[in-house]
């Protein structure tokens, strides 16, 4: 399959991410796993209509007994109800999104938040993983390309479970590529998954025609690096470049992340001065 | 005179439950979001409707009083 010449690099950096790690696999549960919350929501706004429509009358005789400050009651008890709503939804958004897998040439790590309060992390090697397998089941996981990921560990660490994450098959295949590459004692630097698709940066697909992309690995200084990267954000220049984005989208029907030779020269340079590899570099592709 | 008191009063707790939730909900944000993750946009709108609803209230309220 001939790729198109586009080069775009993946911005999102995870909090614990080291300086020489290379991140393929950045993923959240999918959306329709927080629909569940979202029907929660809806329900609560219905629920005052519903509300004023059987008590209507006992409210309007009220109103009527103390028009003004009755009035302002239920004036300042909107506002509460639906800063309330707000309050939860955000509370549960937080528990939805901040739940993340990280698949890198060292190691996969899962975030779990509940709530504000909780987070955990863990991670694994691709030495203690023994098995990988992904399951795909129902109209919803099939029509929307989302399933189970189980990472079976052959030591006495738990077995990896993560669900509803798009593209299982993807992620299963390049966990599946790093064990392999592990266990080969392929050195990290060299590992890439060999796959068409070199990763999945959320949700969107990466594919590579360079021997080693820096995927999401800024080498060193990675909080100058961020904060330049944020404030840079490349879009495609010429009109060779907006071509290939446009007909690749039109015809996979995702967005796609391209990576070209052009990167992997950001690697041969590892050995020059911090400054001079930040982020920008990364940019003016 | 009372019950513009307590209605004040009312509207100031709310406010500062808003705000109490609104600077842990930033310090988690700050903390944990990642670049190019949609974690800011949200705050943002969070806030912006919020702000909007906390503005809008004390206007109808005065609205309500004007007119009565």
């Amino acid at each position: 399959m001939i790729y198109p010449r586009f080069a775009y690099i993946p911005q999102p950096v995870f909090s614990d991410q080291r300086d020489t790690e290379r991140v393929f696999v950045v993923a959240r549960r999918h959306v329709i796993d927080f629909l569940q919350s979202l029907m929660v929501l809806i329900s609560l706004i219905i629920l005052p209509v519903i509300f004023v429509f059987l008590f209507g009358e006992a409210i309007a005789g009220y109103i009527q007994s103390s028009p003004v400050f009755a009035a302002d009651i239920i004036l300042l008890g909107s506002m509460f109800y639906l800063l309330m709503l707000l309050m939860v939804f955000m509370t549960s958004w937080v528990g939805f999104y901040y739940n993340l897998l990280v698949v890198t040439d060292e190691r996969i790590v899962e975030i779990t938040q509940k709530g504000f309060f909780s987070r955990e992390t863990f991670e694994l090697t691709y030495d203690q993983i023994e098995d990988v397998d992904y399951v795909s089941k129902g109209l919803l996981a099939t029509y929307f390309d989302v399933g189970n990921i189980e990472v079976q560990t052959a030591g006495p660490q738990r077995n990896f479970f993560i669900k509803m994450i798009p593209k299982p098959q993807v992620i299963g295949a390049i966990i599946h590529d790093m064990e392999v590459q592990s266990k080969d004692k392929i050195p990290v630097a060299n590992r890439m998954p060999r796959g068409e698709i070199i990763g999945l940066i959320s949700d969107v697909p990466v594919v590579g025609t360079a021997k080693i992309p820096p995927i999401m690995n800024f080498r060193g200084g990675l909080d100058q690096s961020r904060r330049k990267f944020v404030q840079q954000k490349i879009q495609p220049k010429s009109f060779r470049q907006k071509f290939d984005l446009w007909w690749w989208t039109l015809l996979k029907r995702e967005q796609v992340i391209f990576l070209d030779y052009q990167s992997h020269e950001f690697l041969d340079k590892a050995g020059e001065p911090e400054g001079e590899r930040s982020g920008k570099e990364l940019v003016d592709l | 005179m009372a019950q513009n008191l307590l209605i004040g009063l009312l509207y100031m707790i709310i406010v500062v439950i808003y705000a109490g939730f609104t600077a842990v909900l930033f310090y988690h944000i700050g903390k944990y979001s990642m670049i190019g993750d949609a974690s800011k946009r949200m705050f943002s709108i969070f806030t912006m409707i919020c702000i909007a609803i906390i503005v809008i209230t004390p206007i109808l309220i005065l609205i309500n009083k004007i007119l009565s």
